[in-house]
């Protein structure tokens, strides 16, 4: 018994000795190790950009440390992870000034295979990427070079660059913010919907004294367990931060995803943005020529609409990955000429390449078009507008087969003469081109205005019934 | 006189990589370079006095029942005061030791000379043990260090002996050139030992 004490009360006492040692010398040293090893992490974001001190940024998407000199913001440097060839990441910081061009890059850490993926981790390869910017293409194998053999690993690297870019472009507000502010918001209740996982989500938000007060998910269809995460935790994370810029909750991403959008959707018209639906119906026949950013270039479409509906969408140009984009484009324009609509899913591993034809078909519709006549449907079309005088230049054609006959000017108040002319020398040339992008009559202006307007109110306006009157 | 014959006791005649064959795990994965086997060996050193001094002290009063989970509690304490002395003060060599600096802690040495030699002699004659046999250790690493250093990637503690672009032996630098460098070493220390004392070899070859 003695000695069973005895082992019990020793050995303690050695261990209690010893934790009050192991105390001490952690608070001679805790503060010299932290200071190492901030001076270490210093020193490493020293390699992609130089300045006196960096200063940690808490709650961004990606870590980002702001670069200081003389207490000035001369730049940033972002930590990203790159998805190469090894399912491991590509660690990389990104330096970038304060007009978010790259002054260097450096990979810190990765599994990639040794002698080919390896490879861009090397200043060699990660040098081209310094002076990159907000308006720099990141065309891999033209403006950038990939290496050959190791294309994942490349591209990881190249989309990590391109993304801190972006990211510091948006954080310096270089570039455009898409955010909503909240504090702008007028006092009152929202409603709008995204699309999860299961379908359409509603939310209805409350507004009082310029914050959201409340963000209820009305109706949804996600998985249950699955979706609860998002569910539960997102509208608070969004009422908290008062932001929709708030992070998807990991496994729950596509609900994440759609509460976000609705969100986004509740107050699309406090965006900023000219979020403004498109009405198909209205649009001119014609050709409409849009572009848009893609994974790593523009992407120019030409969109044919007739009678209210798209046509027809051709890609005119565009340099993203070709094995990759090509099929993801071409089954989104078949998926767009199918539904009538822009709200179509985008193809999974070519996210960035789809959101770009979807924005540049927008920006086409948006834009002017070349009209084409010949698209109309049968009938007689009427229309007026004002020329050059108050009383309005109307006018009647005819539409059968493609095409135009019997355009005339019924009546108008403008110069006789020096209009007449100008009305013939239009129409003439309407009527041969089957076009409406026509010289104006000098000295004629307005009137030869008057009359393009005229016909395209008369196309709005759709044809009457029968092609006789 | 004590002192001197000690030293020579733990570096020479019980020299724990060459003679007691102790410590090989350390001793193969870190002597990459000179200077990392002297960091090895005087961090094993410091441990291995400290842990001998207060195990010497203890010697009375510990029960032999639990007499090992005290020594390990006694050792492990002096290990990680160490790492976090060197973390704080000399980084690039605890970088370098990496994992096999806390993995002092179950070196056969220490935990061999506290049971064996500080657990029966007095606190003084368990520091000087502490530190032969530190010493021996010490000097065995910074040697095989040393030869894989130069072999491998033609420095010595850093300072380049031969030109850039020199092909050096790499092997020596990798797991591989560590078994070489200590088996060639352990055979040339024998024989040489064996050569100065015939009657050990006769003893020896009796014995096999």
């Amino acid at each position: 018994m003695n000695t069973t004490v005895k082992m019990i009360v020793v050995l303690g006492l050695i261990s209690a000795i010893s934790a009050g040692l192991l105390a001490g010398v952690n608070m001679l040293t805790a503060d010299t190790i932290k200071a190492n090893s901030e001076k270490r992490l210093y020193e490493t974001l020293a390699q992609v950009i130089e300045a006196d001190e960096f200063e940690a940024q808490e709650g961004t998407e990606f870590p980002l440390w702001l670069a200081k000199t003389n207490g000035e913001v001369v730049g940033y440097v972002v930590r990203l992870t790159g998805h190469g060839y090894s399912s491991d990441g590509i660690d990389l910081l990104v330096g970038l000034d304060a007009q978010a061009t790259v002054k260097g890059v450096l990979v810190f850490s990765h599994s990639e295979t040794p002698g080919l993926g390896s490879k861009v981790a090397e200043q060699s390869y990660l040098a081209q990427f310094v002076g990159k910017g907000l308006d720099s293409a990141f065309v891999p194998g033209e403006d950038v070079d990939a290496i050959s053999g190791a294309t994942s690993s490349s591209m990881a690297v190249i989309g990590s660059v391109r993304k801190a870019v972006d990211f510091v472009g948006k954080y310096a507000g270089l570039t455009e913010e898409t955010g909503i502010d909240f504090a702008n918001i007028p006092d009152g209740e929202y409603v709008g919907k995204g699309r999860g996982f299961g379908g359409d989500i509603t939310v209805k938000l409350t507004f009082a004294g310029g914050k959201l007060t409340a963000l209820e998910i009305v109706s949804h269809n996600e998985s249950p367990n699955v979706s609860d995460p998002a569910i539960e935790n997102l509208p608070q994370a969004i009422i908290d931060q008062q932001t929709v810029e708030v992070d998807a909750v990991s496994g729950a991403t596509m609900t994440s995803e759609g509460i976000i959008a609705a969100v986004k959707d509740a107050l699309a018209e406090f965006s900023g943005e000219d979020e403004a639906p498109i009405d198909l119906g209205s649009l001119l026949p014609g050709k409409y020529t849009g572009t848009a950013r893609g994974f790593s270039s523009d992407i120019t479409v030409e969109v044919t609409i007739a009678a209210g509906k798209i046509l027809d969408i051709v890609v005119v140009s565009q340099d993203d990955t070709p094995e990759i984009a090509g099929p993801a484009l071409a089954t989104l324009v078949e998926a767009i000429i199918e539904e009538q609509s822009l709200e179509v899913d985008l193809v999974s591993g070519a996210t960035y390449s789809s959101e770009g034809l979807v924005a540049a078909v927008k920006n086409a519709l948006r834009s002017d078009p070349v009209v084409d006549l010949s698209l109309l449907p049968d009938g007689n079309y009427t229309g007026e507008a004002e020329g050059f005088s108050r009383n309005p230049i109307r006018v009647s054609f005819t539409m059968k087969d493609g095409a135009i006959s019997a355009l005339k000017v019924m009546s108008h108040g403008d110069t006789p003469g020096l209009a007449d002319d100008a009305f013939s020398q239009i129409i003439q040339s309407i009527e041969s081109n089957l076009s409406l992008d026509v010289d104006l009559v000098s000295g004629a202006t307005y009137s030869s205005q008057g009359l393009l307007e005229a016909i395209i109110n008369a196309i709005k306006a759709g044809p009457r019934s029968g092609t006789d009157q | 006189m004590t002192i001197l014959k000690e030293l020579k006791r733990g570096v020479l005649l019980e020299n724990p990589t060459f003679r007691l064959v102790l410590g090989m795990c350390p001793t193969l994965a870190v002597t990459t370079l000179a200077i990392n086997g002297i960091g090895m060996g005087l961090a094993t050193t410091a441990v291995l006095i400290g842990s001998n001094v207060v195990i010497a002290a203890l010697k009375n009063i510990i029960p032999s029942q639990v007499r090992i989970p005290c020594y390990i509690v006694v050792i492990s304490t002096f290990v990680t005061i160490i790492s976090m002395l060197m973390e704080a003060y000399v980084y690039p060599l605890y970088e370098a030791l990496g994992i096999f600096l806390p993995l002092i802690v179950v070196n056969c040495i220490i935990l061999g000379r506290a049971e064996a030699y500080a657990s029966k002699h007095s606190v003084g004659m368990s520091a000087l043990d502490g530190l032969a046999i530190g010493l021996g250790f010490t000097l065995s690493l910074t040697v095989i260090g040393s030869i894989r250093e130069i072999l491998g990637a033609g420095s010595i503690f850093g300072y380049s002996l031969v030109g850039e672009n020199v092909p050096m032996a790499t092997i020596f630098s990798l797991p591989p050139g560590a078994f070489f460098t200590l088996g060639i070493l352990m055979a040339v220390i024998n024989a040489v030992t064996n050569k100065k004392n015939p009657r050990k070899k006769a003893a020896a070859k009796r014995e096999a």
